[in-house]
């Protein structure tokens, strides 16, 4: 955040953090996107604006809790939410934990998960943060640069939409197997709350800023999304899309009938400026690698993105036809996602890395919705 | 000299493709074919792909080669590391593989029929013995062309099966198409070989579209293209034999038809009768006669030469019928019924010589030539009389394209086909006086027109396009000078000479 920005989201915010949240979630269903922010409407209009505050605001001795959604976002626009699951799922953390929550973070800044965090903020009368625990989309609940820096994601409190409040204490990595039948019985989304830590351990784990990039993102008379990042995001070129494939036979690694949104698809893009080079995007829910001259130009964790340049807003790769013509935007993941433990845990949802050091292992390259299926990405 | 192609030199990916050890094999991207290959390197992990020698055929395996993306980069690792070409099974091969990144980086992309490693194991073979690879091509070309056996479309069936990915075309020696492909014609590296006939003449030209300029392949595609110089010689001279064996079984056969031996019993003119219906010949009359007489054709009573041309011409322009060389010219007859619903013998005889006469035009362009027509015969039996007419007409008919028609050959025609040059002194004799007071030859002119139309001033007149009375005084004066049109003793040498005077030299 800037000096001089805005430290109160109000209703007119609410607005550009909607459009900005999409950056990152090009794909996200319309129908509960919808619903979520017609939500958090609700919710600033009962209990007015909600104020953002810096990671290192927060200092010592003050506790944060993260919220996200849990399960199917289809599911949120077709079993509407009372309005009282976020507060019950922060207040049945505060008492799990025994102490009262000072703050409230997204889990990312993408879609659903970025409104849910205003609704949270706003319903329990506590500031935002102007921060995630990914700065970008992982599918998993433990994929966070929280647990890269240590943090325990359990307790986890769930709320449903029936009134069930269920809270899980577990050992980190048994808490996604336990908490996804959980979900599913309770209708196919939940709200969590999650992640409790003080303000000190927030501000070395948290990716900051994302809040009010992604205002400044969606802000209407901006042309360009990405002014206000940083670091700022490269451009690798402009070009026309000359094909979209599908493998027409997937390897014996996408076994499981996945189905349509996650298929593997490439994206092929000849470049018409400068070099013309011939762009091939491989994507999985989510382009993993460009390829610029068969030479990999970018690669996950860093987010790969294709803006329309009619419009300068970002393609989903399901969108993707022959003629759109494209700018192709690599978002350099946090630092954290980087390190070795960072590409492991990123790599643990199935993001399949396929930079230089060719880690990790073929084990670790499984598919992700292989086994898991796609309700449980949020 | 004939250059032989180079055995023992390193193969190249162009000749890898073409040499066909591989089965089925497509070639991407149509530059850096002429790398030579000197090793194989089967890839079945990326991380293999970061370690490659120069000059190396890159062979992916299936599972490798299923993502688009990794043929991608094997393709920029082989660029980056001179690798010759990346070779992935067909199977395995995306929808639109991805030929321009071959392309732009000039690394070709080899799409197999078959699996991966046994691609490979071809690829080591023919690399390892480039000599044997083509040693088999040319063994396996020998055997194919003995079998096809000296017919051209079989020649080049059995040079295509030959020569994989090579189009082949035979042209006649300007180039216009006889058989093949017509992609062979637009080659950028075309390989010719001329075909010589049986008489050592240019015949045809054999043209193969050798795809890449690689020196090797050519000289290779041309001892190909040699071995199948034999049998396409051997199959002209056996058409030529053909040919002219056809020509004389006619000749023999009008002959018999149209002078049918004393006491010739029934059965044998029944025999003749049917050989004639079998070649296609109108037999039922009335019968139209049609001869043709080349115009240059100076030497009586050799046939004319050139047979086949005028035959293969008559085909394509003529009036349909058979072309049989008949004493000194060329005969033919159609029935005279077919498409004339009047059963007049005017018409068809006017009918006749207008189609003969656009038929000898056209054929002029190539051959110039005169015809007559005469007829109608009422059958077979005096058909020959009618041909012998058409004969005379065609005879008398010296101007090439001109037709005559044997029941209409005027004096002046008849006149004009005289040896004009040898009577020229001897007429000038004869006219000397008038020649002498002619300045104009106004006097000569006017006294051949009045002979022509029988010594009628009025009808001389209206065709020299003056009045009566300026014909009547030129008469008058041509009188004068000692020459009388109407005097029966002098009027055949005064005609006579005047033709003579007035044909240009």
């Amino acid at each position: 955040m800037t000096p001089g920005e805005e430290t109160a989201l109000d209703a007119a915010r609410l607005e550009d953090l909607a459009r900005g949240a999409l950056v990152l979630a090009a794909g996200a269903e319309h129908s509960s996107h919808r619903a979520s922010l017609d939500w958090a409407r609700a919710a600033l209009a009962e209990h007015g604006p909600v104020p953002l505050i810096h990671p290192g605001d927060l200092g010592s001795g003050r506790m944060c809790v993260t919220v996200s959604m849990l399960g199917s976002s289809a599911a949120l626009a077709e079993q509407l939410p009372t309005g009282e699951e976020p507060r019950r799922a922060v207040r049945a953390l505060e008492r799990r934990l025994g102490r009262a929550a000072d703050a409230v973070v997204p889990l990312n800044t993408a879609a659903e998960n970025a409104l849910l965090a205003v609704v949270t903020a706003a319903s329990c009368g506590l500031p935002l943060v102007d921060g995630d625990g990914c700065g970008r989309v992982l599918p998993l609940l433990e994929q966070t640069t929280f647990t890269i820096a240590g943090v325990d994601v359990a307790p986890v409190a769930l709320a449903t939409p029936a009134g069930d409040v269920v809270v899980v204490d577990a050992a980190g990595s048994r808490v996604e197997e336990l908490v996804r039948p959980l979900v599913l019985a309770a209708g196919g989304w939940a709200v969590a709350a999650c992640y409790a830590m003080d303000g000190e351990r927030l501000a070395a784990a948290v990716v900051p800023g994302t809040v009010s990039r992604a205002l400044a993102a969606g802000r209407p008379t901006q042309g360009d999304p990405f002014t206000l990042w940083q670091p700022r995001p490269r451009r690798l070129g402009i070009g026309r899309i000359t094909a979209v494939e599908h493998p027409a036979t997937p390897g014996p690694d996408t076994t499981g009938g996945t189905a349509l949104p996650s298929r593997p698809t490439s994206v092929v893009v000849s470049e018409t400026e400068g070099l013309h080079r011939r762009f091939r995007l491989e994507a999985h829910n989510e382009a993993l690698l460009v390829l610029a001259d068969g030479a990999p130009a970018a690669a996950a964790p860093d987010q790969i993105l294709m803006l329309s340049a009619a419009d300068q807003r970002v393609l989903d790769v399901e969108r993707a036809l022959p003629g759109i013509e494209v700018e192709i935007v690599v978002i350099p993941a946090a630092p954290a996602w980087h390190t070795p433990q960072g590409r492991r845990l990123a790599a643990a949802g199935g993001l399949l890395l396929l930079s230089p050091d060719h880690e990790p292992d073929a084990r670790q390259m499984k598919r992700p919705d292989a086994e898991r299926p796609e309700e449980t990405r949020w | 000299m004939v250059r032989r192609p180079d055995l023992s030199a390193p193969m190249t990916v162009a000749e890898l493709v073409q040499y066909g050890p591989l089965p089925g094999v497509r070639i991407l991207g149509t530059t850096g074919r002429g790398t030579q290959v000197l090793d194989v390197r089967i890839v079945d992990r990326r991380e293999a792909l970061d370690h490659l020698r120069p000059h190396t055929a890159v062979v992916l395996t299936e599972a490798l080669a299923r993502s688009g993306w990794t043929v991608e980069i094997a393709l920029r690792k082989a660029w980056e590391q001179a690798a010759a070409c990346v070779v992935v099974p067909d199977t395995a091969a995306a929808v639109h593989p991805p030929g321009a990144l071959a392309d732009r980086l000039g690394v070709p992309l080899l799409l197999i029929g078959g699996d991966a490693l046994e691609g490979a194991v071809r690829i080591a073979s023919a690399v390892s013995r480039p000599d044997a690879g083509r040693t088999a091509l040319l063994a396996d070309a020998a055997q194919r062309l003995a079998a096809a056996g000296p017919h051209v479309e079989r020649v080049l069936t059995a040079l295509h099966a030959a020569l994989p990915s090579t189009s082949l075309a035979l042209t006649d020696p300007v180039g216009g198409m006889l058989a093949g492909r017509r992609a062979a014609l637009d080659s950028a590296h075309p390989v010719r070989l001329d075909v010589p006939g049986p008489d050592g003449h240019p015949l045809a030209v054999l043209v193969a579209d050798s795809r890449s300029g690689e020196a090797g392949w050519a000289s290779t595609v041309e001892a190909v293209l040699r071995m199948a110089v034999p049998p396409l010689t051997a199959w002209a001279a056996t058409r030529r034999l053909a040919e002219e064996h056809l020509a004389r079984r006619s000749e023999m056969l009008l002959h018999q038809l149209t002078h049918p031996p004393e006491g010739e019993d029934e059965q044998t003119r029944t025999r003749i009768r049917a050989e004639a219906a079998a070649l296609g010949w109108p037999l039922a009359g009335p019968l139209i006669a049609f001869a043709l007489r080349p115009a240059v054709a100076a030497d009586a009573g050799a046939a004319p030469l050139p047979g086949p041309a005028l035959r293969a011409l008559w085909t394509r322009y003529g009036i349909g019928g058979p072309l049989i060389a008949y004493e000194d010219c060329w005969v033919s007859w159609r029935s005279a019924a077919v498409g004339s619903p009047v059963p007049d013998p005017e018409v068809w005889l006017r009918q006749g010589e207008a189609q003969l006469r656009t038929a000898v035009r056209a054929i002029g362009d190539h051959l110039p030539l005169a015809g007559g027509v005469a007829g109608p015969a009422g059958d077979t039996g005096t058909l020959g009389v009618a041909l012998a007419d058409a004969r005379a007409a065609a005879a008398v008919a010296a101007v090439p394209g001109s037709v005559v028609r044997a029941d209409r050959m005027g004096p002046a025609q008849l006149l004009s086909a005289l040896p004009a040059e040898a009577l020229r002194r001897p007429a000038e004799v004869v006219l000397a006086p008038l020649l002498a007071a002619d300045r104009d030859g106004t006097l000569l002119r006017t006294l051949a027109v009045v002979l022509d139309q029988g010594a009628a001033p009025s009808a001389a007149a209206e065709l020299l396009g003056v009045h009566r009375n300026t014909v009547a005084a030129r008469l008058e004066r041509i009188r004068s000078l000692g020459f009388d049109p109407e005097d029966p003793a002098q009027r055949l040498a005064l005609h006579l000479a005047c033709r003579v005077l007035l044909t240009e030299p």
